[in-house]
């Protein structure tokens, strides 16, 4: 209950934070391009203020809404949709972020070759599959795979890396 | 644990450096070569498209054009510049990018920072009005009713501050025509709305003339060339008013040049050249082009220096037009 | 009028392009239905990037043929493993899996794709006709309607979709201010870029999206258990048979594609809420000897055939308007647009071919997923075998590399990151996404328009009221309101959900 409060919390904190950002925006760099004032045909600020504000507005909406909620509803209804999901749950997609997010950032600098199949190997290998070979196999095989199908059907250039590496198909 | 995972990823490694070590002995182009281009999809993009693949065909390998809009063109000049000077990107040069925003302040590069390899294709403009407009008859009185009724007419010139919009700009403020440009971004739209009375005129090209030429009439062909007048079905031309513009040539219309990063080795530049002007040579290319509604380039890389900088020095002196327009405007409101 | 846009689609449509990706798209789309947690949404989100280097019929044909696919296949997967694979069937659930413990599987899954056929065949003949009349009409629309109808586009979701109308209108103002990132195209100026190049035409929907809903997904998939099992399905192949038990019901068929296509055409509603509302009507109508609930065949007709007769009906507005019904048809406008056409009226004058090449193959996908449906089931059931293990990194791979492609951009990967993790953020804290496409996609079409009116207006707003459609618009709009309003208190007060909330909120 605690935990699902937070992420709520979380939701309209970043809303907010959004909000926040357009606002300090169109105070310093939009009012330094000279687009926040004036007609509609130079004002690029008042739309998105416009909308910032009516976020605003629904945030505090928001906010009243589950703090009534969090009153009217002790614990006594136990939360039906908490599918008893364990740290350990979490553990596993925060680790398959990780890598993913690993992976974009090494991307440009080894290129698409060497980076992928380490990066689908890590995520099989986090959702449990111990069988080595079977997962540098099936790896490999899925990183070529994809990469045949974009780089001959759809005339993509995959990122090359530092190295220049690509496979003359 | 990961040793076997590891040891594969260096073999599969070590094959391909091998594969792509013999490949670089071989001769340009071992891979595709992008052609950046900075305008959506459209038919100008079809335009880039008609190109690249016979350039394809002469280079024998693939040409894919990547569309990369935004701020006025400089997004996909920006991002062209900063791939490597290896010959695998070529950036679809257009006059918006490559000589108005610099013009404008927007951009710090010049035309005669790049290598050139050929012209490819101009595009010309009208203005267009409605076809049961009763206040007046051409475009001179329009002027006239115009600078009667300051401030009063709407138009649209597709984007603020591109080509079309300079040299309307230019136009109105040689007949002291005070009007409000009302920006759209698809070209589409702004034909319905001309057509439905919204729009007392409005820019259009000689594609979208096409698709539906009895909807408009057309006012003012913005280029001298006889090939421009044609494309319009003879409607007058800027030649024809009494007031100079100082626009001629390429100068008042839309063009592309294919250009590579100034610091491309010279024997690439050469196969992409020879390459380039074989592809626009060719018959097929010719009539694609002219079948989209753009006039077809026949100068090479020695003419850029002479072309580019002609239309560079006349848009140059006509930049204040789109400044005296928003002053205008402001002084209105 | 409506014969020249069929034969002016005939011949980009007969193609072997256009056909085989419209028959490729059917096969994708039935494997991303039947997948539990894909959908006819996620299959068109991944494979947009693919469909935008082809020629606009083809692509358009590949995309709703995956719509059409997706649609349906979610009931093989209700019927056989009691898993929805989307939203979209879990009211087939209620009749498709206890006839499947009947030992009628095979008849099921028969029945549930001979209706789906039909009730898209209906919902499409209702686009060819309807969708050309609605573009007629609004051919003389101009700014003040199109914002207008953009601000009724955002409100009709949030009000009719179910879930937290506040939450709702949140999701799709967030999708609205992300969608002002880039260079403003009236002033020229540039907004929340940051001073970042790579910001200057804003955030590439399609990163945007595929981080939103797909990343999260597959994050959300990282918690399960049964990563490494191969799930048991038993192999059930129709028969030609079934078309005829589903003929039977002929009445509730035509009933159900109506309710379908109706809910279809209205902005917001969607196929979740027309499957359950038909399902609804016809356990009212049964006779006394179906049972629903047990195994009846009509809940199945019901339910299936309305929810593909929502993409014909959702394709109306999102053709001859431009304004999308929900995600799936917002991702096709979004696509449309990537690919260089406006969709609305100017598009059914200046480009009669791809309008009339979008109804053939709305049409042909029908009729090809019958013929797929019935003769390739059991390489479905196949596919419903693979372990996630495999699934999620090729998808998240097909994910990364669809993004990349877009626009050679490793930046839109990074972008498509960051809003996984938003995603992740929003679902966890039950945020519906849906709205932030809409908002997406509507955004900029509200935003240009609304200024563009102020622009040709010669006394200020009073624009918007001297048009009398957009007057009219304008009311629609205060009741909208008014009923968002309405609806916040009463639901305030008796906050239990429905089967149908339920769905709606498991729709991503």
């Amino acid at each position: 209950m605690t935990s699902s409060r937070t992420l709520k919390l979380a939701a309209l904190g970043f809303l907010l934070a959004v909000i926040v950002i357009v606002f300090w925006q169109i105070e310093t760099d939009l009012k330094e391009q000279g687009i926040a004032s004036g007609g509609p045909y130079d004002n690029a600020a008042s739309y998105p203020y416009s909308i910032a504000v009516f976020v605003g507005v629904l945030l505090v909406l928001q906010l009243v809404i589950e703090l009534l909620n969090d009153k009217a509803t002790p614990q006594t209804e136990a939360p039906e949709a908490a599918e008893d999901i364990q740290p350990s749950d979490i553990r596993r997609a925060g680790m398959m972020l990780a890598i993913f997010a690993v992976y974009v950032m090494v991307l440009t600098t080894i290129g698409y070759h060497l980076a992928t199949a380490p990066m689908i190997y890590a995520i099989m290998w986090v959702c449990g599959m111990r069988n080595l070979l079977k997962i540098a196999i099936s790896s490999v095989a899925i990183a070529t795979g994809f990469a045949f199908v974009f780089e001959v059907f759809l005339n993509v250039v995959l990122p090359l890396g530092i190295w220049n590496i690509f496979i003359p198909w | 644990m990961k040793l076997i995972g590891t040891l594969k990823g260096t073999l599969l490694a070590g094959a391909i450096m091998a594969a792509s070590a013999t490949a670089a002995l071989a001769e340009f182009p071992e891979r595709n070569i992008e052609i950046i281009h900075p305008w959506g999809p459209g038919n100008a993009m079809a335009m880039s498209q008609v190109v690249a693949k016979a350039m394809g065909e002469e280079l024998g390998t693939d040409l894919p054009v990547i569309s990369l809009p935004g701020a006025a063109g400089t997004k996909a000049q920006t991002t062209a510049m900063g791939r490597p000077a290896d010959g695998y990107t070529i950036f679809d040069g257009y006059v918006a990018p490559l000589v108005l925003q610099p013009i404008l302040g927007n951009a710090d590069w010049s035309f005669n920072d790049f290598k050139p390899l050929s012209a490819a294709v101009a595009n010309a403009f009208a203005i267009a009005g409605q076809v049961d407009e009763t206040r007046w008859s051409s475009f001179e009185e329009m002027m006239a009713y115009c600078k009667e009724n300051r401030g009063d007419l709407r138009y649209s010139s597709g984007s603020r501050n591109n080509l079309p919009h300079m040299v309307i700009a230019k136009a109105l403020q040689s007949y002291d025509c005070v009007a409000q440009n009302v920006p759209y971004t698809q070209d589409g739209n702004v034909f319905k709305d001309l057509g439905s009375g919204v729009l007392d005129f409005s820019f259009v090209n000689v594609g979208n003339f096409r698709t539906n030429p009895d909807e408009v009439k057309i006012l003012l062909v913005l280029s001298e060339l006889e090939s421009s007048k044609k494309a319009f079905l003879g409607a007058p031309t800027i030649d024809e008013l009494d007031v100079d513009l100082g626009l001629s040539n390429l100068g008042p219309m839309g063009w592309t040049w294919w250009i590579v990063h100034p610091d491309t080795p010279d024997d690439v530049t050469e196969e992409l050249r020879s390459a380039m002007e074989r592809a626009m040579a060719r018959p097929e290319v010719i009539e694609a082009v002219e079948a989209i509604g753009f006039v077809p380039l026949s100068w090479d890389h020695t003419k850029y220096e002479e072309i580019v900088g002609g239309v560079d020095a006349q848009l140059n002196s006509m930049g204040n037009a789109l400044a005296w327009e928003e002053e205008e405007l402001k002084k209105l409101n | 009028m409506i014969f020249e846009f069929l034969s002016a689609g005939l011949d980009v449509f007969l193609s072997p392009l256009a056909l085989g990706l419209t028959f490729a798209g059917i096969i994708i789309g039935l494997v991303v239905g039947a997948m539990p947690g894909l959908g006819p949404l996620m299959g068109i989100i991944l494979l947009l990037p693919v469909a935008i280097g082809l020629p606009p019929v083809p692509a358009m044909g590949f995309l709703i043929a995956i719509f059409v696919g997706g649609s349906c296949g979610g009931s093989i997967s209700a019927i056989l493993l009691r898993i929805p694979g989307t939203p979209l069937a879990a009211a087939t659930l209620f009749d498709g899996y206890p006839m499947a413990q009947k030992g009628r599987a095979s008849d099921a899954i028969g029945i549930a794709i001979t209706s789906s056929a039909i009730g898209g065949l209906i919902g499409g003949v209702v686009l060819v006709f309807c969708a050309p009349i609605l573009a007629s009409f609004a051919a003389n629309f101009a700014p003040p309607e199109y914002a207008m109808l953009a601000i009724m586009g955002l409100f009709a979701i949030a009000v009719i979709s179910g879930g937290s109308i506040i939450k709702g209108l949140l999701a799709g103002s967030f999708g609205l201010l992300i969608a002002t990132v880039g260079t403003d195209s009236f002033s020229t100026g540039l907004r929340f870029t940051f001073g970042s190049n790579n910001l200057l035409n804003g955030f590439h929907i399609v990163a945007v999206v595929v981080g939103l809903f797909a990343i999260s997904e597959m994050a959300a998939q990282m918690t399960k258990r049964d990563l490494l099992k191969t799930p048991e399905v038993k192999v059930a192949r129709p028969g030609l048979q079934t078309i005829g038990l589903t003929l039977k019901h002929y009445g509730n068929l035509i009933r159900s594609s109506a309710i379908g296509t109706f809910f279809g055409a209205i902005p917001g509603a969607g196929g979740v809420i027309s499957s359950f509302t038909s399902y609804a009507v016809a356990k009212a109508a049964a006779k006394p000897g179906e049972k629903y609930g047990e195994g009846a065949e009509g809940g199945i007709v019901a339910t299936e055939a309305a929810n593909n007769a929502t993409v014909g009906g959702t394709l109306v507005p999102t053709l001859s308007l431009g304004i999308p019904g929900d995600a799936s048809s917002a991702m096709l406008l979004g696509a449309l647009l990537i690919l260089g056409f406006v969709p609305g009226p100017a598009m059914f004058e200046n480009n009669p071919d791809v309008v009339g090449g979008i109804f053939m193959v709305y049409l042909a996908s029908n009729v090809f997923l019958l013929i797929a449906g019935i003769l390739l089931t059991p390489v479905f059931v196949y596919v419903l075998r693979v372990p996630k293990v495999y699934l999620i990194p090729s998808i998240l791979l097909l994910c990364s590399i669809g993004t990349f492609a877009l626009q050679a951009s490793v930046f839109d990967l990074q972008v498509m990151l960051v809003f996984g993790l938003i995603g992740i953020l929003f679902r966890a804290a039950d945020y519906p996404l849906a709205p932030v496409v809409i908002g997406m996609i509507l955004g900029p079409i509200l935003e240009a328009n609304f200024r563009r009116s102020l622009l040709i207006s010669r006394d200020g707003y009073w624009i918007f009221l001297d048009r009398p459609v957009s007057a009219t618009l304008v009311a629609v709009n205060a009741l909208l309101l008014a009923a968002m309003v309405y609806l916040t208190i009463k639901r305030m007060r008796g906050s239990k959900k429905s089967d149908l909330a339920k769905a709606m909120s498991a729709e991503e």
